[in-house]
């Protein structure tokens, strides 16, 4: 039956279409199908340059200019793309000691980064290390466990950000690891940090019930997983009702895919990480089915 | 026919304002290895790191000296997986040397270990070549070397910790760990003694409480001695260097578990 003959089908039978959801899905216009494709990074610490070829570990992998063409390649081919980072955009080679990062941001902007989020190295030139080099960003930095009242970095900082793809809403809120004992005290000064679960379960929920987000992401960079009762993404997935998608960051881990773990709903939150240094990119493809469209294709139907 | 037709546009886009009724088809996953193999440019790109680039390239690539091996930068894993590694042995000892070099005690006593973490070591050191950006690499951060003198009681402690953690970057320092979970403990070539303090050497990172060696923080008190951590290491390959040597690194009886 082709689409015409499936519209007059319709037509006849009148509000049948509605048990038929999937049927009408694969036999009408590709619309009703959105694809996203969610592209993130973490960890980068300043790793402009592709390891040298003699390194040990990781030998001609990374390199910035790379990464850059292949998220141009993608998004040639995706008409839906978010790339985000989950934070320590700082340290790790000489371009940061030189430069303190301002080449890193003007990167990201170009290759046109969504959202990143603040990892404890950001911190490493201080609050006034990290607002210096925001002017080079074009994106937003998110995160709302920490507490930047009274320093230089209040209200440089967003909470979260919702981002309009083709007709879908998607909420990215951002999580941090505690400070204290990770970073020198004189480099975050004043920052509070404030235990993460119950503002992530409060954020995702207004995301998602006050919001109307179909897609919740939290931006993290409290770890993977830990063998101690720290919190982690993967404690944060188990405790958390509206989350659909934790991108982490901190712990350097490098998964073949993303974990998927059961929330307090029984739902199911991916977690997931891409090592660190611009090694690999993450991507996520989601393919989401609109109600809207469902009624586009039924009004068509009313019509004929 | 136009009545029912703008009705049903209006549902529609009523649907589409509130549309949490979204349905998750699918998921598809994939990390994208950034292998050499992958042969893109992007001239947009590359033009901006370009003058970045070769500002930095001119004092980082210059050759500082040779390494006789490779030194891998230890697996970030929570559950260190080996006792010793060459890299950690390279830069405690060197820390440890270059320390004692520069330290003039109040006291006159000269330091008696040396203890690091390896969260702090950051890269690899390849066989060969060791240029100033890879001691960068190594050690990117700010860190200061300093001194602390410890009582015997956060001594143990610290011993306690380097015991647990297994694998952390000591030097002048003797551990055997044995199955029963005791230890034969000597530093600086004497039995540890309770009664006694002692100085170590470390990071400022280290010496705050960094790395949840919280026993530090309790002290609270230490010496600045004058030397970043990666001025140290930069000055060790240099001093080999004049000296006629390649630098190396070996591993030891530093700290060995008994069978």
């Amino acid at each position: 039956m082709n689409r015409k003959e499936f519209i007059k089908a319709i037509g006849i039978t009148g509000a049948a279409i509605v048990v038929a959801p999937s049927y009408l899905m694969a036999s009408s216009s590709k619309k009703e199908l959105i694809r996203l494709t969610i592209l993130h990074t973490n960890d980068m610490h300043s790793h402009i340059d592709p390891f040298p070829l003699n390194d040990p570990k990781y030998p001609g992998l990374g390199g910035i200019e790379k990464r850059a063409a292949l998220i141009r390649n993608i998004r040639a081919t995706e008409e839906n793309v978010l790339l985000l980072d989950a934070g320590d955009v700082f340290q790790g080679t000489p371009y940061f000691n030189m430069y303190g990062g301002e080449l890193e941001f003007k990167l990201m902007s170009k290759m046109g980064y969504d959202a990143c989020t603040i990892g404890n190295h950001d911190f490493d030139n201080g609050l006034q290390g990290l607002k210096k080099m925001m002017p080079h960003a074009n994106f937003p930095f998110i995160n709302c466990n920490y507490d930047f009242t009274n320093t230089e970095l209040e209200g440089a900082i967003i909470p979260h950000k919702i981002i309009m793809k083709s007709g879908l809403k998607i909420g990215v809120f951002g999580i941090g690891v505690e400070l204290a004992g990770l970073v020198e005290k004189k480099n975050y000064g004043e920052t509070k940090y404030l235990e993460p679960l119950e503002i992530a379960n409060d954020k995702a929920r207004f995301l998602r019930k006050e919001k109307g987000c179909n897609l919740v992401v939290c931006l993290s960079h409290l770890g993977h997983s830990y063998h101690t009762k720290k919190v982690s993404d993967i404690v944060l997935a188990k405790k958390s009702k509206h989350i659909d998608l934790i991108i982490g960051g901190h712990t350097h881990t490098f998964l073949d895919k993303p974990i998927e773990i059961k929330n307090k709903s029984h739902k199911t939150v991916l977690v997931t990480q891409a090592g660190w240094a611009g090694i690999n990119l993450g991507r996520i493809d989601y393919e989401f089915y609109l109600k809207p469209f469902y009624s586009l294709a039924a009004g068509v139907s009313y019509n004929i | 026919m136009k009545k029912p037709t703008f009705y049903i546009l209006y549902i529609i886009a009523m649907l589409f304002i509130s549309c949490s009724g979204t349905k998750i088809l699918s998921v598809t996953e994939t990390d994208i290895q950034l292998t050499d193999s992958i042969k893109a440019s992007h001239f947009e790109i590359s033009e901006i790191i370009e003058p970045y680039k070769e500002n930095l390239e001119k004092s980082m690539n210059e050759v500082l000296n040779i390494s006789d091996v490779a030194m891998k930068k230890p697996e970030r894993d929570h559950q260190a997986t080996q006792i010793q590694c060459l890299l950690g042995n390279f830069v405690a000892d060197l820390s440890f040397n270059i320390g004692q070099d520069i330290y003039s005690p109040k006291d006159g006593k000269p330091i008696d270990f040396c203890v690091l973490n390896n969260g702090g070591l950051r890269t690899s050191l390849p066989k060969g070549e060791i240029t100033r950006g890879k001691a960068y690499e190594l050690m990117p951060f700010e860190n200061q070397l300093v001194v602390l003198t410890l009582s015997g009681e956060l001594t143990k402690k610290l011993l306690d910790y380097i015991i647990s953690s297994k694998g952390i970057p000591v030097s002048n320092i003797n551990i055997s760990i044995k199955q029963n979970g005791t230890s034969n403990i000597f530093i600086n070539g004497a039995p540890f003694d309770i009664a006694k303090s002692y100085k170590v050497i470390t990071s400022d990172y280290l010496a705050n409480g960094g790395d949840k060696m919280t026993f530090f923080s309790e002290h609270n008190n230490y010496e600045v001695i004058g030397i970043k951590l990666r001025d140290a290491i930069i000055k060790h390959i240099e001093d080999e260097k004049s000296g006629g040597r390649n630098i190396t690194s070996s591993l030891d009886k530093r700290i060995i578990i008994i069978e």
